[in-house]
């Protein structure tokens, strides 16, 4: 199901986040899919996430799809060009793909590859728009397709910008190219998505707020230096160097984002909690159950 | 010098002068010379298109390389002593306009697509500021170029990695180009142009296309004979 009907069944969505591997073997990555997919009703798989080359999201979402897991397809702007973005959508309602996720991309001088040629011919609003004409069975440049695509595009916001207008107008851009679902930035104040949460009731489009796994300080202050659009708030900081169990703290921080979210925004994303069981933690400790 | 840009057409040039009345033309006598678009002759037809379009034109300036920022200054304070203009037509490459923009107190527009900068004289700048992208779109852009001052050149608005006005990937370095922009449209009161349809850039403009290039090269070749 896409997460815009899923939206409309369900009070409350829960969506994890999934890193392919770096390197050809697949077999653990699919195994913490499989492990966390009875508590969560789909599954995002980044696409290049902070510029390091790994393996492509099309290929694990097909394998989530063949375990009867629903995927989401992260798909950035910075390694192919308008031809090739097309061409990938297509292969992914090929493959059963429904949920796209129009990002824009990191730069490569972030990730693991420096050296690389970016492409960025196109941009997460652009993305949003192409994937709205191929869903009307016309390519970007209005050339007919024999048979349209109906997929689901979702966008990205971060809640944590500053100023944060403009990236308030990028949302209502975004929507107007037709984004029909947002994942949002890892937020750890809740009363940062206030403004976003109120575009997205007025234009009636679904938003999860994104919660990030803070499992030891060092990794917090790692994602502080090398993750771009949030810095993790001190007194968070300070909890969590403080504790002597740090990973049950980050669950605990997590939980507790999750419990603010409730009733406030149509669900969450869960990032980073790369530790087989960690989800699950997260969700049993923010009251959220599901049958397995 | 191999500086190619070409007129915009006059509709886009209307739709973006459409809300002034008064309007200094402002030439590049640079590089724009060897291509033909600072010429008396052109400048008097933009004139006249411009009276056209009901704006009344209050002079016409012709600056001998508008990317020295310096020499730009001084010809504005200039202007701006003798008479009243509400709008600034630049006739330059992207740089110029991008010059005259941060220097002047009036909305500035580009005359002209920036095809290609083959090799470049006056001021030697830190960082590329024009790609030549043959579609200017600095109107749509507070007179920033999103192309080269955005990190990854977006077109539809800051990623989301932008803090406190510096660029997420060069935070030390680079203030984040699309709050330039935001900053700029803000004080113009055009934030509208920050949301709406998507642009999206044709990129086959930035190729120059033969009848351009051979104009180019009859335009070099009579200036030779004159020398
Ligand atoms: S938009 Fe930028 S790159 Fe294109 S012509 Fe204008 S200044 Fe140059
Ligand atoms: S921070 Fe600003 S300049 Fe840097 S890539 Fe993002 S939008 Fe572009």
């Amino acid at each position: 199901m896409t997460i815009a009907e899923l939206a409309k069944k369900k009070d409350f969505i829960v969506t994890a986040e999934l890193t392919p591997p770096k390197g050809a073997d697949y077999e653990d990555t699919l195994k913490k899919a499989q492990d966390m997919s009875g508590c969560v009703d789909a599954i995002n798989v980044t696409d290049g996430q902070s510029a390091l080359m790994r393996m492509g999201s099309l290929a694990l979402c097909h394998l989530l799809r063949e375990r009867d897991i629903d995927p989401v397809l992260q798909l950035t702007c910075r390694d192919r060009n308008r031809i090739a973005l097309q061409s990938d959508l297509l292969n992914a309602f090929a493959l059963g793909v429904r949920n796209v996720l129009c990002l824009t991309g990191d730069h490569v001088a972030l990730g693991d590859h420096p050296e690389a040629k970016q492409v960025f011919d196109l941009d997460s609003v652009s993305l949003l728009w192409a994937v709205q004409k191929l869903n009307k069975g016309v390519d970007m440049q209005g050339n007919t397709l024999k048979g349209a695509t109906d997929l689901c595009p979702g966008a990205v916001v971060n809640p944590n910008a500053s100023p944060v207008e403009p990236q308030l107008l990028k949302m209502e851009r975004k929507i107007e190219a037709g984004a029909r679902f947002f994942q949002t930035q890892a937020v750890f104040e809740i009363f940062r998505l206030d403004p976003f949460v109120k575009t997205a009731r007025e234009k009636n489009v679904p938003l999860l707020a994104g919660i990030m796994v803070l499992r030891t300080p060092a990794m917090a202050r790692f994602v502080n230096r090398h993750v771009s659009g949030f810095q993790v708030p001190e007194d968070l900081m300070a909890e969590l160097e403080a504790s002597p169990d740090p990973t049950r703290t980050g669950v605990q921080i997590a939980a507790r984002t999750i419990n603010e979210a409730k009733g406030f925004c149509q669900g969450v994303h869960i990032m980073n909690a790369g530790k087989q069981g960690l989800v699950q933690q997260i969700l049993a400790e923010g009251g959220i159950t599901r049958a397995a | 010098m191999m500086l190619l840009s070409r007129l915009k057409p006059f509709d886009e040039i209307r739709d973006h002068l459409k809300d002034f009345e008064t309007l200094l033309l402002l030439a590049c006598n640079g590089c724009g010379e060897s291509f033909g678009n600072a010429e008396p002759e052109c400048l008097k037809s933009i004139e006249a298109e411009i009276e056209k379009m009901g704006l009344d034109v209050a002079d016409i300036l012709t600056v001998d390389f508008l990317c020295e920022q310096l020499l730009v200054r001084h010809w504005l304070d200039h202007a701006n002593c003798k008479e009243n203009f509400d709008v600034i037509l630049v006739v330059s490459c992207g740089i110029g306009v991008q010059v005259v923009s941060k220097e002047s107190q009036q909305p500035t527009y580009p005359a002209c697509d920036t095809i290609t900068i083959g090799a470049r004289l006056g001021q030697a700048w830190g960082r590329e500021s024009c790609k030549e992208c043959g579609q200017c779109i600095l109107p749509q852009t507070g007179g920033v170029c999103p192309l080269t001052a955005c990190s990854k050149g977006l077109l539809n608005g800051p990623c989301g990695g932008s803090q406190e006005g510096r660029c997420e990937v060069f935070p030390e370095t680079r203030e984040c180009g699309w709050h330039l922009i935001y900053k700029r449209l803000e004080a113009a009161g055009r934030k509208d142009l920050l949301v709406g349809r998507p642009l999206i850039k044709d990129f086959s403009l930035s190729e120059p296309p033969e009848e351009l290039v051979s104009l180019r090269n009859e335009i070099l070749a009579k200036g030779e004979e004159t020398l």
